[in-house]
């Protein structure tokens, strides 16, 4: 590989790998709350649609973004009053949430770009390059010449490593998710956490999906996430449910998924099938190999209740 | 009665007077709260195609007239509801004993795949050995799917819903490849096999209403799956094991093999609704062999409360929900993804119900399995 197919190659895999490692955090988040966070597809799908909508009415991608970040947290909202104020089956309210941004994106696709997304309109997610750092060779073109969600999710798996295992809140998060009981008899409600996890989550999610949707897509597409939300979350469980850890899974599966496009490129004789397997036979390998060693929150998947069981 | 009161909440409550009883049995709370929520969640449908400017008595009138007028109309419902009773039932199985399957999807496309290599290229005797061979070879190729989900989860840790998730990408690219590549019928179109041979081809049971047999194959498959759940030893265990892991433990229930077992159930059930597609409804390998198939008969089991035998009739109505979404789409201008809505908010609605009650028959208990499932005794001695 030449250097400048080298350096195109780590690009395009931080590229690819943005939304993945956004959604991780959210997953690391939830998780360890103890909800299992299998929403987050039905979030960074619904984040799509949101964020090229709002990039498409506002003529702006921040605003897309927020937009996106809105519809994240729409669908982690229905999945909060199911799973956790009504303590509804996690597990199977997160597939149902999948199911309906599925269903939901399609349908508002229809109302809201009645003749299809026209992807000349939406406004794209532009690259910043920092100064004097991006002239460093090698380095410089593909760590500094990245969008600003790329430098974000940097940002936001340390914000998230900082706020779950260093804050107040993190710790109540995490107790929630270890031992309900002992966390609501100390005036730590086990579901205002949850909640509180599940709206974060969704938030991240939403940023994915918009970062998918803005920067490497350019465009809305049905069914757009394709799974992702579900190699987010292979991610987390690959590191351990460490934000740290985590977001460097999901910084190595989204390399993986960047393979795809490199090996067309390079003219090497795999079908694109069996490429576009690569990230998925990834997800599953790490999985396998962690084995044992996976422990999940240990109250993960319980509804919360006072009653004695 | 024949199930047993350790199960069953029925004879608990029997003595809180019979009112009670009926509240809580399943059949009844079954019946009452599916209903329901398919109505809410048909009248949400409604406030959606109402917002996108259609006639919602036009709607529904195309969707009743599309599933159910007429002979093709009612062909076409059942021809939907077949894979969806087969994978229905097989998830109701996996449910109740709190194995989490969600890979149906690819379990389906396996199917297709393993009847699809018979029903080409093998050339065996008479048409029902030749159809015979076909669905066995459907079956095994989605149960070795599942099982090696299961395997995983049972051996190595990691949850299921994630494992078999990641599976269907798997297996669903490898089916497209073959179909795209190796086995497209060459000069075709769209990328699709050649024809089954004759011999492989399911007959046509109803010819008005080009119905085949695999609804009939369909429905005794799902009978079978509830006779092995609620009549058989094995079916007992695999109950238990879905009321909760330790429970199951204490009762000397080999946990593994059962969890196992429920894998093999339903992915066996997914592989023959992919094999049953191949060779009746399609008679070729398509590259499309399902579109959500394995994720609406989710929604299906949990309809039909995980009840194997309520999943005919559920995979029926859902059925007709496919059929009937066509001409709704068409004549009431009803945007698509709209019935995927509907499914999506019955499914919420009866988790949150069930939720709310706070049902223990319906908890999927198995969710405090979380690590490596340790060998019980049982298991330790039978490998002894």
């Amino acid at each position: 590989m030449s250097q400048a197919a080298l350096i195109d190659f780590l690009a395009a895999g931080l590229l690819t790998a943005t939304p993945l490692v956004l959604a991780a955090c959210g997953g690391c988040l939830l998780e360890r709350a103890g909800v299992y966070a299998l929403a987050l597809e039905g979030m960074m799908l619904a984040g799509c649609l949101g964020a090229v909508y709002g990039a498409v009415t506002t003529g702006s991608a921040t605003a897309g973004v927020l937009c996106g970040v809105i519809a994240g947290m729409l669908i982690a909202a229905v999945m909060a009053i199911a799973s956790i104020t009504l303590g509804a089956d996690q597990i199977v309210s997160a597939l149902a949430v999948n199911l309906l941004a599925l269903g939901g994106t399609a349908y508002a696709l229809g109302e809201l770009f009645p003749g299809g997304v026209n992807a000349g309109e939406v406004p794209h997610i532009d690259t910043v390059s920092i100064p004097l750092l991006s002239n460093i060779p090698l380095a410089g073109p593909v760590l500094f010449e990245q969008s600003l969600p790329t430098y974000g999710a940097v940002g936001l798996v340390a914000l998230t490593w900082y706020v779950l295992l260093h804050t107040r809140w993190g710790l109540g998060l995490r107790a929630v998710g270890q031992y309900p009981r002992a966390a609501d008899t100390l005036g730590v409600s086990p579901w205002r956490m949850q909640q509180g996890a599940l709206l974060a989550c969704g938030a991240c999610g939403g940023v994915a999906g918009a970062v998918l949707a803005l920067q490497t897509a350019g465009t809305f597409t049905e069914n757009m996430s394709g799974g992702r939300g579900f190699i987010a979350l292979a991610a987390v469980i690959f590191g351990r449910w460490h934000p740290l850890y985590a977001g460097l899974a999901a910084l190595l599966f989204g390399f993986a998924d960047a393979l795809q496009l490199r090996f067309q490129v390079l003219g090497i004789p795999v079908s694109s099938y069996f490429v576009q397997m690569i990230p998925y036979l990834m997800a599953l390998v790490a999985l396998v190999l962690l084995g044992g060693r996976a422990q999940y929150a240990a109250a993960i998947g319980q509804a919360y209740t006072r009653r004695n069981k | 009665m024949s199930r047993p009161a350790v199960v069953d909440g029925v004879e608990r409550d029997r003595r809180h007077g019979v009112l009670r009883a009926l509240w809580h049995s399943d059949a009844v709370s079954s019946l009452v709260w599916s209903v329901l929520a398919v109505f809410l969640a048909l009248a949400v449908g409604g406030v959606l195609i109402a917002i996108s400017g259609g006639e919602v008595g036009a709607a529904y009138d195309a969707l009743i007239q599309g599933g159910l007028g007429g002979p093709a109309a009612i062909g076409a419902t059942l021809t939907f509801a077949t894979p969806l009773i087969l994978v229905g039932a097989g998830t109701a199985f996996a449910f109740r004993s709190g194995a989490f399957n969600i890979g149906g999807e690819g379990q389906i496309f396996l199917g297709a795949l393993g009847a699809a290599v018979v029903g080409l290229y093998v050339p065996i005797g008479p048409s029902p050995v030749h159809i015979g061979l076909a669905l066995a070879l459907s079956v095994a190729a989605g149960a070795a799917w599942a099982l090696l989900a299961g395997a995983i989860r049972v051996f190595r840790g990691p949850h299921e819903v994630v494992v078999t998730l990641l599976m269907n990408f798997v297996a669903i690219l490898f089916v497209q490849y073959l179909v795209q590549g190796p086995m497209d019928a060459p000069g075709s179109g769209p990328p699709e096999s050649e024809q089954m041979l004759p011999s492989a081809i399911l007959p046509r049971i109803w010819d008005d209403a080009n119905l085949r047999l695999g609804i009939v194959i369909a429905v005794l498959a799902a009978a079978a799956v509830y006779y092995l759940l609620w009549h058989t030893p094995r079916g007992f265990a695999s109950r238990c094991l879905g009321q909760g892991e330790e429970r199951a433990r204490y009762a000397g229930i080999r946990v593994r093999t059962t969890f196992l077992v429920a894998m093999g159930v339903s992915g066996g059930m997914a592989g023959l609704a992919g094999g049953i597609e191949t060779l009746g409804t399609y008679r070729r390998l398509e590259f499309q062999v399902s579109d959500g198939l394995g994720f609406e008969a989710i929604a299906v089991a949990l309809v039909a409360r995980l009840n194997p035998l309520a999943a005919i009739v559920a995979g029926a109505f859902f059925g007709f929900l496919r059929a009937g979404a066509i001409p709704m789409q068409l004549v009431a201008g009803v945007p698509s993804g709209l019935v995927v809505v509907i499914q999506a908010v019955a499914i919420l609605f009866i988790v949150a119900g069930a939720g709310l009650r706070e049902r223990t028959q319906f908890t999927l208990a198995a969710r405090t399995m979380r690590k490596r499932i340790p060998a019980t005794e049982t298991d330790d001695r039978r490998a002894a």
